[in-house]
């Protein structure tokens, strides 16, 4: 085998692979590449001795002030899902007052009773409202917010 | 904690557990700051990248597929915000020699070990200074062979290449550092 051969995988034998009988027996023999064998692992030291950095008590502190933010549950409510229980609420407030309106004008009767739990039938449509109004925050919070809003491309 | 397995306290991560978080942060802010202190030279850039990668870990930690791994994961979020930052660089026109000569002061700040010889330090120094003037495949895969230890395939997974890439890489950058090192590296 020839120097230049030996070069070729001098670097891998110097990373770990394994060495083949030729590259020992011309490592025996020459020198040269035995110094630049040992060039090689001499870098591969110094790169690997050299001390690892250790993050400094104000880079820590910044960090774990950092973490606390990951950490807190979100409980941020945004103006969108605000203005929609806004309007959730005023459609319901709307819908009682136009009810009990129409009550003290007389034109409707509000103690109608509704099969055998004697409920008025204004209660039982006040609680319709409100459970379908409170489908629209619902509504546009989801259309706004992916259902895994943390995605990482690689 | 420390007993668990990277991928697992992700898992717990996930849940909110600040005690995980705090064990991933332990193995991991460190390497961190270190990576990315040896490709920037610069300890405040590599603070905000070191503190970036492991929010946005936590932060990402409900989308982490435990099948894969975290380490390779995690290091591939700091080598994009590394990218990023060094593209920001060379927008700003910052030259590579003054990149060089940073991560030379950096070397020069970061060593303080009173038992190195003169020689170590010098040695260390000028391998550093050499490391600072590879191509970026280069200087990346030797401080994430030799200082972080990664496998070549770990190594391929972090960069997105094919692991003998990787390894042919590494092979031509010891080989180009060994020639700008030149005599020097003989009396390491």
């Amino acid at each position: 085998m020839e120097c230049r051969q030996c070069e070729e995988s001098l670097m891998g034998y110097a990373c770990g692979d394994l060495p083949s009988p030729e590259i020992e027996l011309h490592l025996m023999d020459c020198a040269k590449c035995r110094k630049a064998l040992e060039s090689y692992r001499a870098a591969m030291k110094l790169l690997a001795d050299e001390p690892m950095l250790s993050p400094s008590k104000s880079e820590s502190a910044q960090l774990a002030r950092a973490l606390e933010r990951v950490a807190a549950p979100k409980v941020s409510i945004r103006p969108s899902e605000v203005f929609g229980f806004a309007i959730a609420t005023a459609l319901t407030f709307a819908f009682l007052v136009i009810v009990l309106g129409l009550q003290l004008l007389g034109r409707i009767n509000i103690v109608w009773m509704i099969g055998p739990l004697n409920v008025p039938k204004v209660v039982v449509s006040a609680v319709a409202i409100l459970i379908v109004t409170s489908f629209i925050p619902i509504l546009i919070t989801a259309k706004k917010r992916p259902l895994n809003g943390l995605t990482f491309s690689r | 904690m420390k007993s668990l397995p990277d991928e697992e306290l992700m898992a717990l991560c996930a849940c909110g557990s600040r005690q995980a978080m705090d064990e991933i942060v332990s193995r991991y802010h460190g390497k961190l700051l270190d990576f990315a202190c040896r490709r920037l030279g610069d300890r405040e850039a590599s603070a905000d990248i070191a503190q970036c990668s492991l929010v946005r870990a936590f932060e990402s930690a409900g989308s982490f597929r435990l099948q894969s791994s975290f380490r390779t994961w995690l290091y591939a979020i700091a080598l994009n915000l590394i990218r990023d930052e060094w593209r920001r660089r060379k927008q700003r026109k910052e030259s590579l020699a003054s990149e060089i000569e940073g991560v030379d002061d950096f070397i020069e700040a970061q060593n303080p070990s009173p038992e190195g010889s003169a020689l170590d330090k010098m040695a260390a120094r000028e391998l550093w200074r050499a490391v600072g003037g590879l191509s970026e495949n280069y200087n990346t895969v030797l401080i994430l062979k030799f200082r972080q230890r990664l496998t070549y395939e770990e190594i391929a997974e972090v960069m997105g290449a094919p692991s003998g890439t990787v390894k042919s890489w590494v092979h031509y950058a010891l080989k180009e550092l060994r020639e700008r090192l030149g005599p020097v590296e003989c009396e390491v």
